[in-house]
């Protein structure tokens, strides 16, 4: 990959894939891999953005779809290393973030479903219901009763 | 009052440390190194079948009183393995430390002299392999026994140097046959050991000179 792409069209926007990328693994070593694997991925995709979105949001959309692939492809591979499977206490970064609420909001959310992870964090990432339900796929009606669900489940689990 | 997840997700990301972006790996250089060490360890294990067949092809004629078919047999075989054994020594010198796409690169164009080294050997090599074979066996005491039933079928049996010309002609035409074809019988086989990992290596290369682009 170019560094002239990497810096210029991905760096900017590294906050969203190290966001969405956090929320599906468990190590530093995934955490590294799945950016990784997403940055790459974009660019080899960069040809088919059509702009009919801003940049940012096909980011959003790419880096949920690796990160899905990937953990797909390594429940696959090596079931009892799913990080459905792993409890959040078994989360182990290297640089974990400064702020222990948003770890602690992090461990809750890696106990979700792989598609409330993903409606979640675009929800947390200020995207209207429309645009969510673009990404993921889904019908825009649906998505505000089950980010209600999920806030609700997610603050049950941050109690605990 | 507790935070709402609203506001964890927003303060958690106000710091910005919070969002330092790994540093990328050379990536595809670990991608090449494995598929190359792939095909090398494939290769190894083809040249050691190719060794086993040869010494139970010399140790099988000995025991069927063929032993002069299975010492050239086994020599023919002798020689694919080193062959490959001298390719695969060429391949190891291939400088590692230089970058990605150059040492892609030098591997495939390796893998191509490889390939068209064997390819003109087998253009030998099949047709010898046939006559080897059929006339090893004529010549055995399987052969003897050949002989003796064609000549009850067909007394007016005409021979050359022995060998009936039926038989003399069908193996020219089959020798030649494989010698033109040896191209191709040869890429039918490379594509079942190696198909796999020369799409891959195929793939690499094609993405790196995109990369490159």
């Amino acid at each position: 990959m170019s560094n002239d792409f990497y810096n210029a069209s991905i760096l900017p926007f590294a906050g969203i894939i190290i966001k969405i990328c956090r929320a599906y693994t468990n190590t530093q070593e995934d955490f590294e891999d799945y950016y990784q694997e997403v940055s790459l991925q974009i660019w080899k995709s960069k040809d088919n953005f059509r702009e009919e979105s801003e940049w940012s949001t096909w980011i959003y959309r790419l880096s949920l779809n690796v990160c899905l692939t990937l953990l797909k492809k390594k429940k696959n591979n090596d079931q009892h290393f799913a990080s459905d499977s792993l409890p959040p206490e078994a989360a182990v970064y290297n640089h974990a973030f400064a702020d222990e609420s948003i770890n602690q909001l992090y461990d809750a959310i890696r106990k979700l479903s792989e598609i409330d992870r993903a409606v979640i964090l675009l929800y947390l990432e200020e995207k209207s219901y429309q645009e969510i339900a673009d990404i993921i796929g889904t019908n825009p009606n649906n998505i505000g009763v089950r980010i209600k669900r999920i806030k609700k489940r997610l603050e049950k689990l941050i109690k605990e | 009052m507790e935070k709402s997840i609203e506001t964890i997700w927003k303060e958690g990301f106000l710091n910005s440390d919070a969002l330092v972006a790994p540093r990328l790996n050379d990536l595809y250089n670990q991608k090449s190194q494995n598929t190359v060490d792939k095909l090398l360890k494939i290769g190894k294990m083809n040249l050691v079948t190719v060794m086993i067949t040869a010494i139970v092809i010399l140790i099988a004629s000995i025991f069927a009183g063929v032993t002069y078919m299975g010492m050239a047999l086994f020599l023919l075989l002798s020689l694919v393995v080193f062959y490959g054994k001298q390719q695969a020594g060429r391949m190891k010198e291939i400088d590692k430390n230089q970058n990605s796409y150059q040492y892609i690169k030098e591997v495939d164009s390796w893998i191509k002299e490889v390939i068209s080294g064997y390819t003109r050997m087998y253009r030998f090599l099949y047709p010898s392999f046939i006559i080897i074979f059929t006339f090893g066996l004529w010549f055995s005491s399987f052969g003897d026994e050949m002989f003796i039933e064609m000549k009850l079928n067909s007394p007016d049996l005409s021979l050359l140097f022995g060998v009936p010309v039926i038989w003399v002609l069908a193996v020219i035409l089959f020798a030649v046959l494989s010698s033109l074809l040896a191209g191709p019988i040869y890429k039918f086989d490379l594509n079942l050991v190696y198909g796999r990992v020369f799409k891959k290596l195929n793939e690499l290369l094609e993405d790196m000179e995109e990369l490159r682009n």
